[in-house]
This record gives structure tokens, C-alpha cells and sequence, in this order.
């Protein structure tokens, strides 16, 4: 019953208040390519791309946020959050699988097949440093990475905008660290 | 005094404020320590964008557009069901009270009265619904929770009374009303059942929780209509009783004999303007089963303002079909044990015709009343 009370409690005083269907929809419209580009840059296959987005709109149709929270940004924290999920929990995609998708990717990007291997494998990497990173530090990089103002991004994560920049330096160096360590190409 | 990183990096990014940021530039054009800072973050930050670049989508690896996605997002979103079964159960009560209130009345008085019904009622709608779906809410936390509702919510204001009399006179004096008689046809017994008042406080936090539990939370009812009352009057009714009636029903079969034929002036309800009659309608059609798009067909084509609904549950063989009765359309339902009740609507009167196996009869007994 105590579970129960809980929910019912979130329910009576959380003041949580869905949104009507035009809401949604123009909401969805409105923010669907950015948050599907972050959605990608976390999990690099156009798939599990879609499913992540179709999920973080899901939470916004059944979980909303306050009123008074900018949907974009709550958006933002909700897909990086869920994509950071996945990247955890997902095991280094093998040589083959990749290759398997590299003819897809082919007709759509309409690169040459080398090409494509490459930045697969580019990808995986980068993934596998993001993989070793604390969830904010992740967070921020995509976001920043994505195109978002400090300001933006601090509204996103929840951040005193004032302090934006350190933790993109911490994180920039935690990053170069990894990657250093990783063994892979020296950063010129 | 040195810039600190904070400050250098959103220098880099062009993030901040233009005082800050010529405070900045004035300071690096004469420090050697802060412009080497500088640059080794600038340097750093480089490299890194660099790689995460890397993981941007190009053209067309995001597949969908925005279009595409919505429908199918849309697609996938349409199961109510299954949202309701991860409710809490016991706040569901709430809205259950919406049937309960429906089905408050006796079967032989035919008379589910919905509370969203407001106005008097000029015609009856059947509306079968399968008793298995409120099953999931039916426990004693929902029993609980459906008692403390109707004791803190819903008072019944004059509880009605059945009296035998003994002429139709007595009746029209008593009733209000003068009730129709079938000519030639010899009464067994007549009786009146004394108008009953039930009043329901509006709760408005709890039946928000309730239809939050049950999947719409976007059916509010506004904190304005807190206690707020809704009143459903169900006017005295005149029961007259045709062939051998026994005093008690004891079988099916001791009632094959027997016509009941119960009439009253259409009940009324009232309710606060900005009740969300039409929004309910469709929670309520939804809850019994219907699919959303049909609830909402039906709850917006409803006239809310004259229609009682009637909700009868099916299965175990309960048919329910139009008829002609009366010079109106009425509705017949049927029980596999051959119990029927007929119900409609003529002159702002509101008739049911009961009996057992013996629905010509009491037909005929219809088309005789004066």
C-alpha cells in the first residue's frame, strides 16, 4: 500500500499535467531531427537511433515534465540520460556487425564502402571513451557538441550556467585522457 | 590575479558577456601565464570536438522525418489498456464510482442513472458493457475506497419509499402526475415508490486522481468545482402489477404470471456549468470497454443534456435491441432466463415494462394504456 500511497501522492501534488495531443504534436515536430541527431550520436546506428527518440517522446507523453519546464531542454536531459543508459549497457559492436550495416549505410550516405568501415569504427571508439565517462560529463560533451548554448545546456542538465565552462574543460580533459590511454592515434 | 579556467573556457566559446569578455581579452593581451592556459584549452577543446564530431549523423542516417515519425509514434501509443493495469488500484475507485453511481438503482426500476446525464431526460441509451473489465479494479481496496467515497461524497437527500394504494386517483394525487392505466385490464397492484434525491459532493482531487489512474489525465476537473454538488432527483414513480404478482419473487418461475409496468415523470440532473460532461462521457464509455476513437464518437454526437444512459452489462447471454413501443422507440433487453425488461421515453414520462416469458403480453398490455 505504501508504494501506492507514494504514486498517488506524486499524482495528487506533483501537479504534473499531460500534454493535450496538439500540444504534443507540435511539441514532437518541433524537436524531433535535434533530438534524433543526439539520439544517434550516442548509439551510431540509425535504428536504435529512432527507438531512443520514440522512447524519449513516450516519457513525454506519459511522464511529462512541470508546466513550467522548457520542453526542449527536458527533452535534451531525457534523451542523452536514456542514450547514456544504452551506452553503458551496450557491448563493443564486433567488426562484422559493422560491416553488415556498411552496405545500408552505403545507399544512404552514398560513401564509398572504406569509407564507411572507417568512421564505423571511428565511431566505436569515441563510444568507448563516452562508455568509460561519468553520465554529466557525456551530457555535456554531446550537448555541447550538438550545437546548445551554455545557457541551453545548463537549463538542459540542471547546471548553474555559471559554472558551464569548468566542467566542459574537466570533461574535455577526462576525454583526452581516456582517449590517450586508449592507444589509438595519438591526438595531433 | 589570473582568469580562472570557468572564465577561459566559455572565453573560447564565445560565452561571455561583453563586459566580461573585454575584461578578459584586455587581461590575455598582457598575461604570458593565462595566454598559455589559453591556448592549451583551446587546443584541447579542438581535438575533442573533433572526435565527438565523428559521431554526428550525416544525411540520411537519421531515416525519419518528423512526419513519419509522429504517425508512427502514434501508432504505437494507441493501447490504453495496457497503461491502466500498472495503476495503482485502489485510486481507481474513484472513477469506478462513475458506473457505481450508474447501476445505484434496482434493475426493475430500470433506472442507472448517470450523473452525467444534466437535464431531464428525453431518451434512453442502452450501453452494454462487459463486467469482466471493471474486474482488475474489484478488491477490497477498491471496495474500501469506493465506500469512503460514497460516505464522505454522496448523500442520498430523501430516500424514497414504496406505499400500496389503492386507485389511480390516490396515485395522480401522490405521484404528481396522472399515470396511464392499460383499459380493460384489471390492476393486481399499485403502488408508489416516493421521489428520491441523491447529491454527490465533487471531489475534485480525488476523481483527478482516479482518472489519472485509469490513463486520462488530460479529463481535469477544476479545483473550482470543489464541493461543488451534483444532484440527480428521480421523481416518485407509480409501479403497477398485472396478473399473479406474488408479494416476494422468490423464482423466476413464481413470476412467469406477472406484468410490472413502472412509470415516472423523467428524472433530472444537475450539475456545475463547467462540469466536463463530454470529456467523462468518453472516460466512462472508454472504461467499459469501448475503443477510444468510439468513446469519443459517441460521448461528442451524445446530447448530454437530454439522454440517460443506461449501462447494462453483458455477456452471460444479455441481449439488448430497439424496439417499437408505445408509438417510440424504446429498448428491449433480454435475459437468457427469459427476464426482460422494455424502457422508453414518451411525454416527458419515462416507462419500464418487466415480467418473465411473457413479453407479448405485456406488449399488448402497452398498446392498450389510455
Amino acid at each position: 500500500m505504501k508504494g501506492n500511497l507514494n504514486t498517488t501522492i506524486e499524482a495528487l501534488f506533483g501537479a504534473q499535467t499531460r500534454l493535450t495531443e496538439a500540444e504534443f504534436d507540435r511539441c514532437f515536430l518541433e524537436n524531433y531531427a535535434r533530438i534524433a541527431a543526439v539520439a544517434f550520436r550516442l548509439t551510431s546506428d540509425p535504428d536504435e537511433a529512432e527507438d531512443l527518440a520514440s522512447e524519449t517522446f513516450g516519457k513525454l507523453w506519459q511522464e511529462p515534465p512541470q508546466r513550467n519546464e522548457n520542453l526542449a531542454g527536458w527533452l535534451y536531459r531525457v534523451v542523452t540520460n536514456l542514450g547514456y543508459n544504452r551506452l553503458r549497457s551496450a557491448r563493443r559492436r564486433a567488426a562484422y556487425e559493422l560491416q553488415a550495416g556498411r552496405y545500408e549505410w552505403q545507399d544512404q550516405t552514398g560513401s564509398a564502402p572504406e569509407a564507411e568501415a572507417m568512421r564505423s569504427q571511428e565511431r566505436e571508439q569515441v563510444r568507448a571513451i563516452l562508455k568509460q565517462m561519468p553520465r554529466r560529463d557525456v551530457q555535456i560533451l554531446v550537448l555541447r557538441s550538438s550545437g546548445l548554448s551554455y545557457k541551453e545546456i545548463a537549463e538542459s542538465l540542471k547546471i548553474a550556467p555559471s559554472s558551464i565552462g569548468t566542467l566542459i574543460a574537466r570533461a574535455e580533459r577526462k576525454f583526452e585522457l581516456l582517449y590517450s590511454r586508449g592507444g589509438w592515434d595519438a591526438l595531433e | 590575479m589570473h582568469l580562472n579556467e570557468n572564465l577561459l573556457r566559455a572565453f573560447i566559446d564565445d560565452e561571455l558577456p561583453t563586459a566580461q569578455k573585454k575584461t578578459a581579452a584586455e587581461h590575455l593581451a598582457g598575461c604570458e601565464k593565462c595566454s598559455v592556459h589559453l591556448r592549451e584549452l583551446q587546443s584541447r577543446s579542438r581535438q575533442v570536438s573533433k572526435k565527438l564530431q565523428i559521431l554526428a549523423p550525416l544525411a540520411g542516417e537519421i531515416r525519419s522525418s518528423p512526419q513519419i515519425a509522429l504517425r508512427s509514434f502514434v501508432r504505437q501509443k494507441e493501447k490504453p489498456m495496457s497503461t491502466l493495469l500498472k495503476r495503482p488500484a485502489w485510486v481507481a475507485a474513484g472513477l469506478a464510482v462513475i458506473l457505481a453511481i450508474s447501476l445505484l438503482f434496482p434493475p426493475v426500476r430500470a433506472l442507472a442513472n448517470s450523473f452525467l446525464g444534466i437535464f431531464r431526460v428525453q431518451q434512453v441509451q442502452v450501453i452494454s458493457f462487459d463486467p469482466a473489465n471493471l474486474e482488475q479494479y474489484n478488491n477490497a481496496q477498491t471496495g474500501e475506497a469506493v465506500n469512503a467515497f460514497f460516505d464522505k461524497n454522496i448523500k442520498v437527500t430523501s430516500e424514497s419509499k414504496f406505499t400500496q394504494i389503492g386507485s389511480q386517483e390516490e396515485a395522480a394525487v401522490l405521484a404528481g402526475f396522472t399515470p396511464r392505466l392499460p383499459a380493460g385490464s384489471k390492476v393486481s397492484s399499485l403502488g408508489i415508490t416516493s421521489q428520491e434525491s441523491v447529491e454527490m459532493s465533487i471531489d475534485a482531487t480525488m476523481l483527478n486522481a482516479a482518472l489519472e489512474a485509469f490513463g486520462y489525465p488530460d479529463v481535469k476537473i477544476s479545483s473550482e468545482l470543489d464541493g461543488q454538488k451534483i444532484t440527480a432527483t428521480i421523481p416518485a414513480a407509480v409501479t403497477a402489477a398485472f396478473g399473479e404478482c406474488p408479494d416476494q419473487s422468490t423464482s423466476p418461475e413464481s413470476m412467469a404470471g406477472c406484468i410490472v409496468l413502472i412509470q415516472l415523470p423523467s428524472p433530472t440532473v444537475t450539475a456545475p456549468d463547467n462540469f466536463p460532461v463530454v470529456e467523462l462521457g468518453e472516460v466512462m464509455f472508454q472504461v467499459m470497454g469501448m475503443s477510444p476513437d468510439q468513446a469519443a464518437q459517441l460521448s461528442q454526437s451524445f446530447d448530454w443534456s437530454s439522454t440517460l444512459i443506461l449501462p447494462v452489462p453483458s455477456g452471460q447471454g444479455t441481449q439488448t435491441s430497439d424496439i417499437l413501443v408505445d408509438g417510440v422507440q424504446g429498448t428491449l433487453i433480454r435475459e437468457p432466463d427469459m427476464r426482460y425488461l422494455v424502457i422508453w421515453v414518451k411525454d416527458g414520462i419515462l416507462y419500464g415494462l418487466s415480467g418473465i416469458d411473457n413479453l407479448q403480453a405485456g406488449l399488448r398490455l402497452v398498446e392498450s394504456l389510455e
